[in-house]
C-alpha cells in the first residue's frame, strides 16, 4: 500500500516561485540585473536543492557504481545543469533572449540525412536531457520538422494541496516550452506522430520514461527500472529509422549528436536489450546531463 | 464486411458484425492501445489502397466503423 502524498513538497514551492515571481522578474528585468542575479543563483541553489543533490549523490553511488569523491562533484554538476535549465526555460517562456543562446555543433549529422532520404520520417530517442529544449531549437532552425512526445505533469510529483491547481498550469507551461508537441496522455498522439514521419518529418521520443503502456522492467544502470519500447514499437510499424540523439551541453557550446540507426528486428527481447543499452549509453556519456536522477 | 474482418485480424479479436452494430464506438467492445490504433490505421490502408490524411487522422474517425466503411467506399477502397 503506497503512502500518501504530503499536503505540500518543496517541489510545489519551486513550481510556484517559477512560475510567477522568477517570470516577473525575467520580464521586467534588464539582461545585466538578471545575469548579476544568476550569480547570485549560482550559490544559493544548491543549497536550497541540498536534499536533491545529496540523493542524486547517491544514486550516481549506487547506479554508475562510482566512488563518493566522484559522485559528489558530478552531483555538483547535475545541479548546475538544473539551475541552467531553469534560464533557459525563463528565456523561453518570457521570449527574452537573457540567457546567450550557446554555439551549437553537429556530430553525425550524415546520418540524419541519410535516414531522411528514406521519405518515411525518422525517430530520434533520446533520455530526459537537459540540453533538449535548446536542441530542439537547433533543427528547427536547420527547417527540421520535429514533433517532440512529451509526458504531461504526473500529480505525484506535486503535494495533494495544489496538485488540481499546478498540474494543468504545468501542462500549459509545457506546451509553451515544446511548442511542436504532443502529450504521450493525448488519445491522438500515436497518429499525430504517425502522419508527422510520413511527411518525411522527424519524431523525438525519450525512452526513460517509467510510466507508459509500453514499459517493460529491466535492468537499467545497474538497478529494475521500467523503459518504454514505445519508440522501437512505433519504428516496426511505420518502417522507419530510430536515430540516437544527443544533446550535451559544454563551455564550448551545445554539442548535438545522431548516431547510426538502431538495429531493430523481430526479436523483442534483443529489442529491448538494444534499447536498455542504448539509453545507458546516453546517461553514461553525460551524467551530469541526465534529469532523471531524482525524478524516478 | 472486409472493415471488419480487417480490425480483427489486425486486433487479434473476434468482434461480430452483430456487436458493432450495437455499440457506439469500437473501443466500447475492446480496448485499444495508441500503437493497435497506427497498426490499425496502417492495415487498413494496406487492404483498401487507401490513405487517411491529416483530416481523418483523429482516434474518434476510427473507432466509428460506420464512418469509416462510408470514407473507404468514396475514396473507391470497398467495403
Amino acid at each position: 500500500m503506497s503512502a500518501r502524498r504530503p499536503l505540500l513538497v518543496l517541489g510545489d514551492l519551486l513550481w510556484f516561485i517559477q512560475a510567477y515571481p522568477l517570470l516577473w522578474v525575467v520580464r521586467a528585468s534588464p539582461a545585466f540585473f538578471l545575469r548579476a542575479m544568476a550569480v547570485a543563483m549560482n550559490h544559493l541553489y544548491p543549497l536550497v536543492r541540498l536534499h536533491s543533490g545529496r540523493l542524486a549523490a547517491r544514486r550516481m553511488k549506487e547506479w554508475l557504481l562510482l566512488p563518493e569523491n566522484e559522485a559528489r562533484p558530478l552531483a555538483r554538476s547535475y545541479l548546475r545543469h538544473s539551475l541552467e535549465s531553469l534560464y533557459v526555460e525563463t528565456s523561453l517562456l518570457t521570449g527574452r533572449d537573457w540567457f546567450a543562446p550557446p554555439v551549437v555543433q553537429f556530430a553525425g549529422r550524415e546520418n540524419l540525412d541519410h535516414a531522411l532520404q528514406n521519405r518515411r520520417g525518422v525517430i530520434l530517442l533520446s533520455v530526459h536531457q537537459r540540453s533538449r529544449r535548446q536542441a530542439i531549437a537547433a533543427l528547427r532552425a536547420c527547417s527540421h520538422s520535429v514533433l517532440f512526445l512529451r509526458t504531461n505533469s504526473q500529480r505525484a510529483r506535486f503535494g495533494r494541496l495544489f496538485a488540481d491547481w499546478i498540474v494543468p498550469r504545468n501542462e500549459r507551461m509545457s506546451a509553451t516550452l515544446f511548442p511542436d508537441s504532443v502529450a504521450a496522455q493525448d488519445p491522438n498522439c500515436t497518429l499525430r506522430m504517425l502522419a508527422r514521419l510520413r511527411e518525411g518529418g522527424i519524431v523525438l521520443i525519450v525512452g526513460d520514461v517509467p510510466r507508459s503502456p509500453s514499459a517493460v522492467a529491466v535492468t537499467f544502470l545497474n538497478h529494475r527500472r521500467s523503459i518504454s519500447t514505445g519508440a522501437l514499437d512505433l519504428a516496426r510499424l511505420c518502417r522507419c529509422p530510430v536515430l540516437p540523439f544527443t544533446a550535451a551541453s559544454d563551455e564550448a557550446g551545445l554539442r548535438i549528436e545522431f548516431g547510426k540507426p538502431l538495429e531493430v528486428g523481430p526479436d523483442a527481447a534483443a529489442n529491448v536489450a538494444t534499447l536498455t543499452a542504448e539509453l545507458e549509453r546516453q546517461v553514461k556519456a553525460n551524467p551530469a546531463q541526465w534529469e532523471m536522477w531524482t525524478d524516478f | 464486411m472486409r472493415v471488419l474482418a480487417v480490425v480483427n485480424a489486425t486486433l487479434g479479436t473476434q468482434i461480430s458484425a452483430e456487436q458493432l452494430t450495437g455499440a457506439a464506438s469500437l473501443d466500447d467492445l475492446v480496448p485499444i492501445s495508441s500503437l493497435a490504433l497506427v497498426d490499425l490505421v496502417i492495415s487498413l490502408e494496406e487492404e483498401f489502397g487507401v490513405t487517411f490524411g491529416p483530416q481523418q487522422m483523429e482516434r474518434s474517425f476510427f473507432m466509428n466503423v460506420p464512418s469509416l466503411v462510408k470514407f473507404i467506399e468514396e475514396s473507391d477502397g470497398g467495403g
